[in-house]
């Protein structure tokens, strides 16, 4: 028997293209215009929150909308003559459009070495939870996708709906209880208990079983049938075929993680030295109105940046999606 | 004789390898399923049904349980209190109402829009793909303290918004969005000078202690703002599975209307939508148990003014566990939390019975 | 082989030796935990436990500044597991005590007699049992922008003001019409916080229980000062801060310049200097009630030692070492040389802190005098709802102050009869 071919290229209007009539094109121009201005929305905010990132509280708070940085450098606070603190006031940082730049909100994040102020210590911890626990949802999430889409077996039915009803939890009622059910089995403050609480979710399973339902039956029965191991199967070649939903999983899981704060605080939150990047910068940026933007901006610029770059470099996997050449029309 | 035996055998042995066959699927169904089982129950489902038991006591939430005195079971007197014949009982449907008007403006409004983005960004003739996607799914990335601040810029009575409206309608009358409680649908009446008097049948009828007016307000003028922040920050998710999705049609089958002579926006109508119907199904039931536990957007845009007009259910439970200091309610916290999970996994049900996803499945 | 039994006799020596040495220093290790403040606050902090750390070696601390302390300590007192050094804010004490968390001071905190009485007042039960030692404080005094005091031609406010000269300068600057940023600038800037209006509630004489325990929060003084609060928003001269240019609170909206005045915490002057420099800004008292007195309200937090400790002398008299430390005159004038928002909670250091402050910190240091933690009793929770919601209805001119005080006072009533 053979196995059924895969070849790339997805769903696309690309048999259109080229038969653009006169009036299409404006169309089509119209139609690009339209996507530039959403994606100007989108980022807008993001662009905002850089060029705000360089600058002082002042000018933050009183001209948010300056953006195009300009020579020179500037300092926030410096010591007058008199040993006085003065601030750099917004008008003196920004003209129309244009501000001064200022690292310091930088500086100040990157410098430190205390518990408060430990940024290498949090980046490293983000990285390790984030990737530890995004591979063990590919793995865990995707196998009960499977199990629940495919597999005939007592309980199917059941246990799907009691994985969607674990979606349904509302999260904060679970931090107390979830304290307490970790600290009596000892794994507080830990790497393998961050990693075992989090390896596997509903949303992910559910994602995974959803993908897996629309892929054709006949595929995997006609690898089964060839007597091959259901987990050979599964891992050489179900799972090669999910990989547009792997993807879209892999950046779900990597970014919430990357984010998490609430599960992080309860999980790992009691020693410093486990604290994630979303804890530490909270921390960092203080609280009530004590709240230092340039800090808080750098802070999101520096969290942001990783997930942008890895979010793009994923994304460019959904241009290769499968497709069962083999079996279309049946 | 003999041929019929062996028929027998070969039958006997047939419904054997069946049996054997079935027996070994279910063994890799619970052996698929074991791990991400494991995890599932151990974290969520055991914590969720310590919650419960919470739930029949009147434990403050502080009180160190290992003291022998920190909790006293009391039957069901939380959810009597919470939502029958407590002293507010109206807080905890003021919130329910909110919520509901919440979900109901932002899961169609973002399902579409996450599905008409996805299918534009897939189109293969399309430049800067990559960065059409990275910028429509930037709003999912960037710090929900940061979308904050900026909505607060944005929507000032100062802010671009107001001034952009003020362009258009030099007589508008500039709108604190983020702190006006006054109910959308309350104010469309307004627009024909209708309002509680009119209907002094709304006006004095009261659901819960709450009048039936009220109950028709539609989500509040701040709500709503917060109702397009959520929208504004979740697209990118729903894109991103709608693009998932959209890996699975065959280009073949495209292929095909298009030598009829379908054009595209008959290929989206009669292809692409019907292809894509389990994944807005699913997209669908994840938008309605987000929105039902939203508690993120209003955490960080409630104010004084607002407090009750945009409280959520989920907020609710923070308020009640975290947020009352010198009166913790873990006991009403988590009744609140177990009344929101059966409202939310009823919800559900009735969202799957009603757009038909349950059959196929 | 023999390599193994070397091993073995190492390591059994090895554990003989920690253990020894274990038992003859004997250190006490103390959990210290508190809330995130500001990166200048944590430094100050973290430098204090190391300068205890040096002189007290035996001591090792284990300190974790929260990002989300709230929660994290309320994990940890259900779970039974709690530090035993913490921070308590004025709002959760009652409920510490009554859950048992926390060990009484005895005679065990240093100088006592040093510290505010209103502080030590809000830290201590009904017997006047103190449990927990106050750190700093903060009280609500009357900001003022002196540009747009003199454009409207009004004098400064003084500390022998009255509410109407507060209504009336509100007025005249709402009427000057200034402009700032196109914004039209009002009299004051008004919080629809209970926090913020019960000052005057405190000054008029509000109360929520009278000498014989009745509930009277409802009475004419208490119901004419949320009038005279209210006042300033429905009538126009004021707003609250999401009006004023959508500001996020009091001193973001006085800070712009769009409120003749606002009624803050010492946590403002930092916020002030730092965001607005440009701005001409002054403080004073807030103005004297109807009743010929003066109130404010003061907002504070303490350093305490946990019951689990009790269990063990000496971890009691490390924990209760720490706290003196933390507390105790030393450190609390170090605390106002710092000059952070918050005032130290003796008054042997309000000196310092004026000094690093300047004029500002006055009428917040006079505060001090006749301030009120507003803390009400456990249980009172829905009354409390019930006060927010109806500040929030007065100011929206939903309801009248009557109305909404009766309501909250009948919510109070019941909870007193339900005991």
């Amino acid at each position: 028997m053979t196995t059924a071919t895969i070849k790339p290229g997805g769903a696309s209007f690309e048999a259109q293209q080229g038969s653009l009539s006169g009036f299409r094109r404006i169309l089509a121009i119209l139609g690009f215009a339209t996507l530039i201005l959403v994606a100007i929305i989108q980022v807008a905010p993001f662009v905002l929150t850089i060029a705000n990132s360089f600058k002082c509280d002042p000018a933050i708070t009183d001209a948010p909308g300056a953006f195009l940085p300009s020579p020179p450098g500037v300092t926030c606070q410096t010591t007058n003559a008199a040993g006085e603190r003065q601030v750099l006031s917004a008008s003196d940082q920004t003209e129309g459009a244009f501000f001064n730049p200022s690292t310091d909100g930088y500086s100040a994040i990157l410098s430190g070495t205390t518990q408060s102020n430990n940024l290498p210590r949090w980046l490293i911890n983000t990285v390790i939870y984030s990737v530890t626990v995004m591979i063990g949802r590919l793995i865990f999430d995707s196998m009960a996708g499977y199990a629940l889409a495919r597999l005939k077996f007592p309980g199917n039915r059941i246990l799907f709906f009691i994985v969607l009803g674990v979606l349904m939890i509302p999260g904060v009622v679970l931090l107390i209880p979830r304290f307490l059910l970790l600290n009596q089995l000892g794994m507080l403050n830990s790497y393998h208990g961050y990693f075992l609480v989090l390896a596997a979710d509903a949303f992910g399973i559910i994602l995974m079983k959803q993908f897996f339902e629309a892929i054709p039956k006949e595929i995997e029965e006609a690898a089964l049938v060839d007597g091959a191991n259901r987990f050979v199967t599964f891992f050489r070649v179900i799972l090669p075929m999910a990989t547009p939903a792997l993807i879209a999983l892999a950046i779900f899981s990597f970014q919430g993680q990357w984010n998490n704060f609430m599960d992080a605080l309860i999980i790992v939150g009691t020693k410093p030295e486990m604290f994630n990047l979303a804890m530490g910068l909270t921390v960092l940026q203080g609280s009530g109105q004590d709240v230092q933007y340039d800090l808080v901006l750098a802070g999101a610029v520096i969290t942001t940046l990783p997930m942008a770059v890895i979010f793009f470099m994923f994304q460019r996997y959904f241009v290769e999606g499968v497709n069962y050449s083999g079996l279309a029309g049946q | 004789m003999a041929q019929s035996t062996s028929q027998a055998i070969t039958a006997g042995k047939a419904v054997q390898t069946q049996q054997n066959a079935k027996l070994e699927e279910s063994l890799a169904g619970w052996t698929f399923m074991l791990p991400a089982a494991a995890i599932l129950l151990l974290f969520m489902i055991v914590p969720l049904l310590v919650a419960g038991y919470f739930s029949l006591t009147d434990w403050n939430g502080r009180t160190p349980l290992t003291n022998a005195n920190a909790y006293e079971l009391v039957g069901l007197r939380n959810y009597q209190q919470l939502l029958v014949d407590g002293r507010r009982v109206s807080d905890f449907y003021n919130a329910l109402k909110n919520t509901m008007y919440y979900a109901l403006g932002v899961v169609p409004t973002q399902t579409a829009l996450a599905l008409v983005l996805a299918v534009i960004v897939n189109q293969k003739w399309m430049k800067f793909r990559g960065f059409f996607r990275t910028a429509y799914y930037f709003p999912s990335i960037t710090s929900s303290i940061v979308v904050s601040m900026i909505f607060l810029f944005m929507f000032s009575a100062t802010g671009p918004i107001n001034g952009l409206i003020s362009a258009i309608f030099p007589s508008y009358d500039p709108i604190t969005w983020l702190s006006d409680n006054r109910g959308v649908i309350h104010n469309f009446l307004g627009l024909f000078s209708l309002n509680a008097d009119s209907f002094p049948f709304l006006r004095d009828t009261e659901l819960f202690r709450i009048p039936l007016w009220e109950w028709l307000s539609g989500p509040s003028v701040s709500m709503a703002t917060i109702m397009v922040l959520a929208i504004w920050t979740t697209i990118g998710t729903m894109m991103v599975i709608y693009l998932a999705a959209l890996q699975n049609i065959p280009g073949q089958v495209y292929e095909a209307a298009f030598v009829d002579g379908a054009t595209n926006w008959q290929a989206f109508r009669h292809i692409t939508v019907p292809l894509l119907a389990p994944t807005t199904f699913f997209v669908i039931t994840l938008g309605l148990i987000g929105t039902f536990q939203v508690f993120d957007q209003i955490y960080v845009l409630r104010n004084d003014t607002t407090r009750d007009s945009v409280m959520s259910v989920a907020y609710l439970v923070y308020d009640y566990a975290f947020g009352s200091l010198n009166d913790p309610r873990m006991d009403r916290a988590t009744a609140t939390a177990i009344t929101l999970f059966i409202i939310i996994f009823v919800a559900t049900i009735i969202q799957r019975r009603v757009t038909g996803g349950d059959q196929a499945k | 082989m023999r390599n193994v039994r070397f091993v073995l006799v190492l390591a059994v020596l090895l554990v003989a030796v920690s253990i020894g040495v274990a038992s003859a220093q004997d250190p006490v290790t103390l959990r210290v935990w508190s809330g995130a403040s500001s990166p200048v606050e944590n430094e100050f902090k973290e430098a204090q436990f190391a300068a205890f750390q040096e002189a007290n070696p035996n001591i090792v601390l284990d300190v974790l500044i929260s990002p989300d302390y709230g929660t994290q300590i309320q994990a940890a007192f259900a779970a039974g597991d709690y530090p035993e050094v913490f921070t308590v804010g004025q709002f959760d004490f009652p409920s510490y005590v009554d859950s048992g968390l926390l060990m009484p001071a005895g005679d065990r905190i240093v100088d006592a007699d040093d510290i505010y009485p209103s502080l030590q007042s809000a830290f201590s039960d009904a017997d006047g049992n103190a449990y927990c030692v106050p750190k700093d404080f903060s009280t609500l005094a009357l900001y003022y922008n002196i540009d747009h005091f003199e454009a409207a031609g009004v004098e400064a406010p003084t500390a022998d003001w009255t509410w109407d000269d507060m209504t009336a300068a509100a007025q005249a600057i709402t009427d000057a019409g200034i402009v700032v940023n196109d914004i039209p600038v009002l009299g004051l800037s008004a919080a629809a916080d209970r926090n913020r209006w019960m000052a005057f509630f405190w000054a008029n004489g509000g109360r929520l229980f009278n000498d014989a325990d009745e509930i009277v929060f409802d009475s004419e003084e208490a119901v004419a000062s949320l009038d005279f609060y209210a006042n300033f928003v429905t009538s126009g001269i004021g707003a609250v801060p999401a009006d004023l240019g959508g500001a996020g609170w009091n001193g973001e909206a006085f800070g712009r310049g769009y409120a003749g005045m606002t009624v803050e915490g010492n946590w403002a002057i930092g916020y002030l200097n730092n965001d607005f420099p440009d701005l001409n800004w002054g403080v004073a008292e807030l103005p004297t009630a109807p009743s010929g007195n003066k109130g404010t309200l003061t907002f504070t937090e303490c350093w305490a030692v946990s019951s689990l400790s009790a269990e063990d002398p000496a971890v009691a008299d490390a924990a209760w070492a720490l706290v003196n430390f933390l507390t105790g005159p030393e450190q609390a004038a170090a605390t106002g040389d710092q000059g952070f928002g918050p005032m130290p909670a003796r008054a042997s250091a309000a000196d310092s802190w004026l000094t690093a402050q300047g004029d500002a910190g006055m009428p917040f240091v006079a505060g001090a005098d006749y301030a009120w933690a507003p803390v009400f009793p456990i249980g009172y929770g829905d009354f409390t709802t019930a006060v927010d919601e109806g500040t929030v209805d007065v100011m929206t001119g939903a309801a009248t102050a009557a109305d909404a005080m009766a309501e909250a006072g009948e919510i109070a009533r019941e909870i007193q009869a339900e005991g």
